[in-house]
């Protein structure tokens, strides 16, 4: 169903285009909001991942592969826009010299953190101190359940990167939380 | 102690459930980028019926839709179009790299520097919308309006040079890359500037908070208020930072907390400091490293030596913020030098 969709719309029938990606739309959303983390960004970046899918489209050799090449789009899209935009969240830095910051660390408590649930704002601090190609693997694996072959055809790289990527990302969120020590 | 992967889980389902209750409808978007076609050649029709439809959406608040119509999508029925701006936002990044079958030519001729054309011509890529297939990028001087070549002053901006972009089927488009008429030699603006360098911006302002308004000498100002008591003076806590080393992991905004001072009476006498390198080659901050004095109470930050007297000390926290708007290192440090707040 799905390929003779991404076929039609190959040779240009915005219907089928359409319904490609009302199809997909609740987890291209959730997967710019997961990545970008505001409604603005993320509007943009499906705004841009959208009209690069549309045009893109007749590039695309292989209909069973749509969905990668669709979520590679999107989250190309969605990195682009982290690169691009001015962003104007408030994150601290503690100064490495000089005198001594006398206000409330950056990152909440992380004694706050309860066995299996993740306060929310430090949580939302943590996952943005990383890179957005770190973002977009957490999002890949840990929201969308996509395996390590399929987060490796999205992004374009082999399977052992993806994981030791995934590896890097995690320790990476978890000392951001305050979980870890930083290596 | 670790994360568990239900508990990344359930933290990305709700941060992905904070875009609020009002969903995006993409399959609407969908349906007016397909309405487009794929050719930027649209019949007058089309690009009417997008524009109508825009129109409606905008109506109904759906913003995601209304930013369709942006620049490089602009309705035209004409191969090649016309886009002139004065060049007043942040420098885009060139980050977003042409192909490598993609000719760039041009700025040998008018003199620029490599990195300096690099930042003009994706400043008027991003005017132009981005466009796609471009096989050639011509810089040249500008035309003037009456066909001649050369600078076109006007609105106390200048043309530096127009861009113009061929796509593979032949169609063109230009864009007129524009800058302020002044441009100092230390102007972060790595498009109009020939040397451009990273800024603090610092410094107090001592004007009088109260000047005569022309023809109305009947109310004077009031006396000044005097400067601080020396004994204030002595109690305060200046801040001074010979060196801050600041590593830079993210685009985007800092605010970095330096420290924390002391200002006798609310009178900032000094906010400087100074960078190790201005002109970095691994990241860029535009527009400049703003020193932010910030009183504990609250209120406006401390820039005046004037503008604010209080009782006694002001209890402030220094923070230095900026946004990077390039970062081309995992990681890059900014040095700063000679910190100080009095």
């Amino acid at each position: 169903m799905t390929e003779r969709l991404v076929e039609q719309a190959r040779r240009g029938d915005s219907a089928a285009f359409v319904a490609l990606i009302e199809e997909r739309q609740a987890a291209m959303t959730r997967v710019a909001m997961a990545i970008l983390g505001n409604r603005t960004d993320a509007e943009d970046a499906l705004q841009d991942g959208l009209t690069a899918l549309w045009r893109q489209l007749p590039r695309l050799r292989d209909s069973s592969r749509f969905d990668a090449w669709a979520d590679r789009i999107l989250v190309n899209a969605c990195l682009l826009v982290l690169r691009r935009r001015r962003r104007r969240g408030v994150r601290e830095i503690p100064a490495p010299t000089g005198a001594a910051p006398e206000v409330a660390p950056a990152v909440a408590d992380p004694t706050s953190i309860e066995d299996t649930s993740v306060d929310r704002d430090a949580f939302r601090r943590a996952f943005e101190t990383l890179s957005g190609d770190a973002r977009a693997l957490i999002v890949l694996r840990h929201l969308e359940d996509r395996s390590i072959p399929e987060i490796a055809a999205i992004l374009g790289i082999p399977d052992g990167t993806v994981k030791s990527r995934l590896f890097t990302a995690r320790r990476a969120l978890e000392t951001a939380l305050g979980l870890e020590e930083p290596a | 102690m670790s994360l568990s992967d239900d508990a990344i889980r359930r933290a990305l389902v709700d941060r992905a459930e904070s875009i609020g209750s009002d969903v995006i409808d993409l399959a609407r978007v969908a349906e007016l980028i397909a309405a487009r076609g794929r050719s930027r050649r649209a019949p007058w029709t089309a690009w009417l019926g997008l524009a109508a439809a825009l129109v409606v959406v905008a109506i109904g608040g759906a913003g995601v839709l209304a930013r369709l119509g942006s620049p490089g999508e602009s309705a035209s029925p004409s191969a090649s179009a016309e886009t002139s701006m004065a060049n007043l936002g942040p420098s885009p990044s060139p980050l977003a790299a042409p192909s490598p079958s993609l000719m760039i030519t041009g700025c040998d001729a008018m003199g620029f520097a490599p990195s300096r054309c690099d930042h003009i011509v994706a400043a008027a890529r991003a005017r132009a919308g981005d466009p796609a297939d471009v096989v050639l990028i011509v810089v040249r001087r500008a035309t003037q309006p009456d066909g001649t070549t050369g600078p076109d002053v006007s609105l106390g901006s200048v043309s530096i040079a127009t861009v113009d972009f061929t796509r593979s089927d032949g169609t063109s488009q230009s864009v007129d890359i524009r800058c302020g008429l002044l441009v100092g030699p230390s102007s972060s603006d790595r498009v109009c500037s020939a040397d451009p360098q990273v800024r603090i911006a610092g410094g107090v302002s001592m004007d009088i908070p109260c000047g005569p308004t022309p023809g109305d000498e009947s109310h004077p100002c009031g006396p000044l208020p005097p400067d601080p008591d020396p004994a204030i003076v002595a109690a305060s806590r200046p801040m001074s930072v010979p060196s801050l080393a600041i590593p830079l992991d993210h685009l985007g905004h800092y605010e970095v907390l330096v420290g924390t001072a002391t200002i006798p009476n609310g009178a900032i006498s000094e906010r400087t400091a100074s960078l190790a390198d201005p002109r970095p080659t691994d990241y860029w901050i535009e527009p400049y490293i703003e020193i932010e004095v910030r009183p504990d109470r609250g209120g406006y930050p401390l820039d005046s030596y004037y503008g604010r007297r209080v009782k006694g000390n002001e209890a402030v926290h220094v923070y230095l913020v900026f946004d990077v708007t390039e970062l081309d290192a995992p990681t890059a440090v900014l040095q700063v030098r000679d910190l100080v707040v009095r």
